[in-house]
Formats: C-alpha cells, structure tokens, sequence
C-alpha cells in the first residue's frame, strides 16, 4: 500500500507545494456504531487535485468528507478516536464550521435537500451574505458563480424551476461564491438523470480547467471523471486501501478492484480486456477515446470481413426472452394522461408488453416513465385510452387489487417500510389481504430466504444498512408472488455488487414464474445488459422502441441526442454492425464472446 | 372508467406563481405592504358597523383587481380562508345571538330554530361583523403574500428588526414544503401497492399512523442535510451586513403610504370626530 501511494505522490501535480489537507491516522466512531466507521485513515489533497473517493457502501467515504469541513465533529455526534484533520494548516476540530466554509464548499447528493432559497441569485447570495460581505462584493460573487456554473440563461428564475441538473449546478455555485481552496462532493450526479449528470460532470471539468479548483469527488459513476481525475483513493471497511493516480492502479489492481465491487467503467474494463486477451499493449490506457480508437483498430486487424450469408452469433442470451404465446402482461391503449396542465404528460401511448420480458424504461426527467409506471400499478388512472395489466384494467380495479399481481419497487425503500420488525414488514401485504396465518409464515420464510435475509427476521427494518433496507423492499414485493414487478431507478445510490445481485435476483424470477419486470432505469449499461427490450420515452411519447441491442443500433444518434449515452461498448461496436459484426454488442459479455470466438 | 379526472398540477409551490407578477402593487417594497396591512387592521378594529367595515372591505377590491393576480394558483388558500369564515359565522350566528349585542342574555328576542341550531336576529350582525373584521385581513394578507417575493419578505422583515434566524426560518420552511409533499405521497403510494387503503375513520388513523414513522425518518434526514447545507455555507458565522437587493422605498412605495396614512386619518375621524361606525345596527 505504501508504494502505491509513494507512487501517487510522485506523479501528483504540484509536487511541490504544501498539502491542502492533511487526514493524519484518523480514527472516528459514531455512537450508536460498536466498530470505528474510519480507522487509521491518512491521506493528503494538495491544490489543483482532482481526487476521486470511491468504495462499497458503508466504507465511510462520506463520513471522511464530512470532517473535513467540519461537520463531524462539529454538529454530528461521534467521537474522535485518534488523529487529526488539517486544512491549509487548521485542525478542523478546533475551527468553527462557519470558517471551514470559507476553505472548504460541500456539495450533496440531493439537490434539492441543500437549497434554502426561493430564488437562484439569492441561493448563491447566501453564503457571502452570511459572512458580512457589502452589498457590491456580494453582487459580484454572485454573478461570478452564475457563469463559473453556466447559469446565466437560468438566472432569474425560481429554484424549484430549474432541472435537476441546474439545481446541483447551482448547489455548486453556492459553495463557489465563498471562493473555497476545496470543494468536496458526496455523490453529486446519484439523484441525477443523465442530462443532469452530465450537465454537472461538464461543470467539474470546466472549473478543473477555468479556476484550477482542488476537488475531492465521491463517486459510484466513474465514467466520465475517472479519466480527467490526478488520484483515485479507494476505502473499504473504514480505511484507505488504494491511494494511486486511476491509470496505475487501474492497470496494477485491477482484480482487486473489481473484487470490492467498485464501478469499473465499460470502456476501462474493454481497454483492459484488449491488453490482456487480444494482445494489444501491456498497459492500458484508461481515456475512453483510446479504448474506442483501439477496439477499432483491434477490430481492422482482427475481425474479417462479413461477407453475404456469414453467420457469426454473438448471441446475447443471458437477456429474458418473450414468451409470445400468451396474453399480454401490459396492454397500452391511446393512452393519455395529464397532471392538470395544458400538455399531455403521457401522449397517445400504444404499448404491449409481454409475459417473460425484461423491459427498460429509458428517458431523461419528465419524459413520463414514472408517471406510465404509475399508470400500470393503478396509482394514477388513465384521462384517455386504457390500460391492462394482466388482464385488469387499472381504470376499474382499486389499486389494492392490482397490487396483488403487480409490484412496485420504489426508488427510496425508507418510503415503503412501515413495520416494527422484518418479518411484520414482508407479512404486512398478506396480512391485510387476510391470508391464512400458515401460508403467511411459508411465504414470509421463503421471501426472507431469497433475499438473504433469515437471520434478520426480528430486527427493526431501519436498524439495516442502505443495500439490506432495499433487499427488504423487493422481500416485500415478492412475498405477494407478482406476475408483473415495477422497478423505478433501482440503481440509485447502490454499489455494483448489490446492483448486480438485485438484477440477478429479477432474472431468476422470471425464468422460475415466467414474470414480467419492467425496470425505470438511467442506467445504459444495465439496460443493455439485461432488459430483453427497451423502450425510450421523450415528452410523454414511445420514441424507439424494440429488443434492446435493435434500439440501441439503429437509435444510436437519437439516444446520444436525448443525453442517453450508450455504453461504450455499443459506441465500439456499432459502426462495425454489417461490416465487420452481425450486430452491435450491448455488454463486456458480449464482447468476451466475440474475443473468445476469434480466439477460437 | 373509475376516476377519469386529470391529476392536480405536480408543481409543489404552485401558489407562488404570481410573485413575478409586473403590477403596481408587485412593485410595491415588502416594508409598504407589511404597514398597509398594520393599517387595515386597526381600522378594522375600529368599527362595529358591519356598513363601514364594507366599505373597507370595498377599498381593497381595486388594489385586487389591479393587481391582476391569477386566482387559480390561490383557489385551495381562498377555498380556506372562506371555509374558516364560513365556520366561524355559523359558530357566531348559532350561540352569540342569544347574548345580544349588549352582552347580556335576551330572552325577549325571537328565535329562528334550523334543526338542531337556534339563531336569532342578532346573532346575523355579531357574525358579519365577525366576518368582515377577520376576512379583510385574511384576504389581504392572501394578496401581499401572493405578491411578495418571500425571500424579500424577509429581508423585509430583517429591516424591521426582526431576528434573521427567524425570517431564514420562515423561508426555509417554504422551500422544506415540497420536501414534504413529495415524500408524503412516496409514503402513501408504497402503502397503497402493498395493499393498505384507508378505509373508515379508524383505517384512516392507521394509515396515517403507519407512515408517521417513514415519513419521520426520511424529513429528519432531509432536514439534518439541509442543516449541514445551510451551515456548510457560513450561517454560523451570523456576520450579516450587506444583502444582494438592497430594499429601498421608491416615490410609488411613498405615495402609497400617503394615501394609506390619509385613510387611516379618515377612518380616526369617523369613528372619534364624528362617533360613527361604533354601535350595532340593531
């Protein structure tokens, strides 16, 4: 561990000057924890840095960046167990919070949980008014911060008028307007749609450029950051295990990382796949550019030609299949919907799904996914048109008796757990449908299994971690056997491997009861390799749809148009479609067929 | 189809749509509305005469309609403030009249039974006094919250002497109402899927009750970030001197209160110089 971090120092620009901060052996316990959340973590961020924090849940990345504005100790109860953090040489637990703000700006994950005014230019006034600035000086901070995070087009209006992404921008720009040495960022594109996410990712790279800003980025979504990042510091289990820039410990680590589950992006994990199995290079570069530019020239050199009636099956079959024969599991008719304003939020929606699919609801925010999600458990029912779901139409039927084919996962499981216990919490459905007191026990029991739960039956659900409190939610939802499961965004806020297992777990259930789930989802590399189909929304309307790999071939510019970035995979590979592929490739598993079939 | 109507406007702070309003009294400086309103409700107070509190209820028509509000945004807060109203006249003209005017119990009145009610002539003018001494204030108070920028407000408030902590407060929980709303409907979506439907009185009070706790938890972890925002930002450092918009009383902010002032006069007047407005009609 030491060399990697030696290795960091080396390579780390400005080696010359004083660390910005300074983490010394520091050790940190919460109250109600029995085990320290940090322990022994050192680290350095010297100016100029931009240094990516990543690692599983729990890993206490956020609790890091939270001492080092000050707001553990400060305001959150904890103690310090040992060490010290230093920011431009003051010890953070001796410095009010107030002055921490003046060296260090903090961004959260929810935007709309950090804005405190009701207009743009008062929120970004807010910090320089509360440290008695004059009127000038604060005029001017504020209008420097709209065009440092390119808000000017939305400068006057309301905060709660603006994007997603203009509302984390602004959360920047706030911070900004303390003209802070450091700027720490929990999650800041997590709540995000992929417009927003990219809007912010720009801005980071834009102020890296522009204003040479230190910043220090928690992230589960490395693809666009870890490139333009000087280190990636990886924790697990409270304590720093790598500490690197990205591109050596990508290339040194890589086993490890992926072990831990971290986020590798796709076209790293190409870049990689290529140095290793296809020969090309001993390191690898980690830039997108160049793991496209070398697929393809990998791809000259190795793939032939295709030729009329060459047949090479790439298959993608570890997608769910249809099963055509039966009723549809969603029946859309002329479907309409508004929330009252002047335009449709759903438009003239015709859609069917069938028994078996794994379908993707892909579009960004406000395109009308949730609202269709909505539409086809009951919740909301339907101006125009119908809408049949396994036979019932939601228009007729209360949405307690829907539910009791259909489940719907939501995004945040805080908001669907109400019980005293995890075995009250997956008995509540069946209990109040008036099941028989045996066949809720089976039920509850089987339920727990699935999820890995048993040993958790009498704990109280908000006592479980983040990953465990949404294991319960789909325990919830399965526990009612559904034919029909709602996804929305399950990817939000999860670690790779709880991901992974989740998705697994919703295949598994399809093949065993022949289930159809529909997943809301902004996550393209996910869609791509497991939704059997995939639908792609934009003001209320179905803009494509078809099996996943046909959208994402022939939609290719019409996605990147609506900010839905393929993965790079997809991007790889989809130039090659008829010249050099059957069809485009959709995931690493894809790819891994082609490598091992030329290999072969 | 079951129920076919259209969903409400998803917008969470849907009143605040007229605060960009261009009008006059838009314009008017937050500290002019906050004295109007002081001034209406002392000459409301200064009048028993339900004929002179109608006309003061009439002076503030006018500023209404030039003010040229959009009412739909206001339609669930008039809806309240009239059912208060409403409440409190039936409350009025079904147990003061009995008292009478003079505070003393009149048996010699006559009374108009409605089924398990019992009015009296009275009891009709003790209630629309009532009414108009609560609902021109109420109404007004509608208006200039309608067309003040609360942010302004208060900083208004703040030039007033009134503790900043307490006016961020105020806008602070403007800005957590979204919050709010958005996960009480979370809630009682994810109950709702599962199954649970408030039926009853009884099955209401348990569905209510069971989002009590998810509900809690997920506004106190809001609440506890947007704390850390607010104090992340430098509030504990309470060092306020300068503000981004500077409040300034313009000639149309003086005029106003000059014809404010002569109407405070005028009312002063009627009812001392000339004791009118002070008796019952009755």
């Amino acid at each position: 561990m030491a060399a990697h971090q030696s290795d960091a120092r080396s390579e780390r620009r400005g080696q010359t000057a004083e660390p910005l901060v300074q983490v010394r052996n520091l050790t940190f316990k919460y109250p109600y924890e029995p085990e320290p959340v940090l322990r022994e973590v050192n680290l350095e961020i010297f100016p100029g840095e931009l240094v990516i924090l990543a690692g599983p849940s729990g890993s206490g990345k956020s609790t890091l960046c939270r001492h080092l504005n000050g707001v553990v100790p400060h305001l959150s109860a904890g103690e310090i167990l040992s060490g010290q953090v230093l920011v431009k040489g003051a010890d953070v637990a001796r410095t009010p919070v107030h002055e921490m703000a003046l060296m260090v700006g903090m961004v959260h994950q929810n935007p709309d949980s950090q804005l405190v005014c009701l207009e743009v230019r008062d929120e970004l006034a807010f910090g320089p008014e509360n440290i008695g600035l004059s009127h000038a000086e604060i005029v001017e901070r504020v209008e420097q911060a709209i065009d440092w995070v390119g808000l000017r087009h939305a400068a006057d209006l309301l905060t709660f008028e603006c994007s997603g992404g203009q509302k984390q921008r602004l959360a920047i720009g706030s911070s900004l307007s303390l003209l802070p040495d450091l700027l720490v960022m929990d999650e800041p594109t997590t709540d995000l749609d992929p417009v927003g996410a990219h809007e912010v990712v720009a801005t980071i790279k834009a102020l890296r450029d522009e204003l040479g800003l230190t910043f220090l980025i928690v992230e589960h979504d490395l693809d666009e950051l870890l490139e333009v990042a000087d280190r990636l510091i990886v924790m697990a289990h409270g304590t720093v295990l790598y500490d690197a820039p990205p591109a050596t410990l990508l290339n040194t680590h890589y086993e490890q990382l992926e072990a831990i589950g971290l986020r590798i992006p796709q076209h790293i994990m190409v870049a990689r796949r290529l140095s290793t199995q296809a020969g090309i290079g001993r390191q690898f570069s980690i830039r997108r550019q160049d793991a496209v530019r070398a697929f393809g020239e990998w791809a000259a050199r190795s793939l032939p030609r295709i030729t009329v009636g060459t047949s090479l099956d790439n298959g993608t079959t570890e997608q769910s299949q249809p099963l055509a024969t039966e009723a549809p599991a969603v029946q859309l008719d002329d479907l309409c919907f508004s929330y009252g304003r002047s335009t449709w939020t759903i438009h003239d929606l015709n859609l069917t799904v069938r028994p078996g699919e794994f379908v993707a609801l892909v579009g960004s925010n406000g395109s009308g996914k949730s609202t269709l999600a909505k539409l086809m458990v009951g919740l909301l029912q339907p101006q125009r048109g119908s809408v049949r779901v396994m036979g019932m139409d939601t228009g007729q039927l209360p949405v307690e008796e829907i539910s009791q084919r259909v489940g719907y996962l939501f995004q945040n499981p805080d908001s669907q757990l109400f019980n005293t216990s995890v075995a009250e919490e997956v008995a509540f459905g069946m209990r109040i449908r008036k099941a028989a007191a045996g066949d809720i026990e089976r039920r509850v029991s089987e339920a727990l299994g699935l999820l890995g739960l048993e040993g958790y039956r009498e704990r109280h659900p908000f006592s479980l971690s983040r990953g465990e409190r949404q294991r319960l939610a789909l325990a919830t939802v399965l526990v009612a056997d559904p034919d029909l499961i709602i996804l929305d965004e399950p990817t939000t806020g999860q670690d790779r491997k709880t991901l992974d297992g989740l998705i697994g777990l919703m295949e598994d259930w399809i093949r065993r009861k022949q289930a159809t789930v529909v997943m809301i989802a902004h996550d393209m590399d996910l869609v791509c390799r497991h939704a059997s189909r995939t639908i792609v929304m934009a003001g209320g309307r179905i803009v494509a749809e078809g099996p996943t790999a046909e959208v994402f071939q022939r939609h290719y510019a019409a996605l990147a148009d609506l900010s839905l970035i393929p993965p790079p995979v997809v991007e790889m590979s989809v130039s090659l479609v008829g010249v050099r592929l059957p069809k485009v490739l959709l995931s690493i598993a894809d790819l891994d067929r082609t490598l091992s079939a030329r290999e072969a | 189809m079951r129920r076919a109507k259209a969903g409400r406007p998803n917008q969470p702070l849907y009143f605040l749509a007229n605060v960009r309003g261009t009008s006059w009294f838009h314009r008017l400086d937050p500290r002019t509305k906050v004295a109007y309103l002081a001034a209406l409700v002392m000459i409301d107070l200064l009048f028993l005469d339900p004929r002179f509190l109608l006309v003061v209820f009439l002076t503030t028509v006018p500023i209404w309609i030039s003010s040229r509000v959009d009412l739909r945004p206001l339609l669930p807060q008039i809806t309240a403030v009239g059912i208060t109203l409403l409440s409190l006249m039936l409350f009025i003209f079904s147990f003061s009249g009995a008292v009478g005017t003079s505070g003393h119990v009149d048996p010699g009145q006559d009374s108009i039974p409605l089924g398990p009610l019992v009015f009296y002539p009275a009891s009709f003018d003790i209630g629309a006094v009532q009414l108009l001494r609560m609902g021109i204030p109420m109404l007004t108070s509608l208006l200039v919250f309608a067309t003040t920028d609360p942010t302004a407000f208060a900083r208004a408030l703040n030039k007033l002497k009134v503790p900043r902590e307490i006016s961020f407060m105020m806008v602070t929980a403007l800005r957590f109402f979204p919050l709010v709303l958005e996960e009480y409907s979370n809630v009682s979506q994810a109950q709702r899927v599962r199954g649970a439907k408030p039926r009853g009185p009884i099955g209401r009070l348990r569905f209510f009750y069971r989002m009590s706790l998810p509900l809690l938890i997920v506004l106190l972890r809001k609440s506890r970030d947007m704390g850390i925002a607010v104090e992340s930002r430098g509030f504990g450092a309470r060092r306020w001197q300068g503000t981004l918009r500077t409040l300034t009383l313009t000639r149309r902010d003086h005029l106003f209160l000059a014809v404010v002032a002569i109407g405070a006069l005028i009312a002063l007047y009627v009812r001392f110089g000339l004791g009118l407005g002070w008796s019952w009609v009755i």
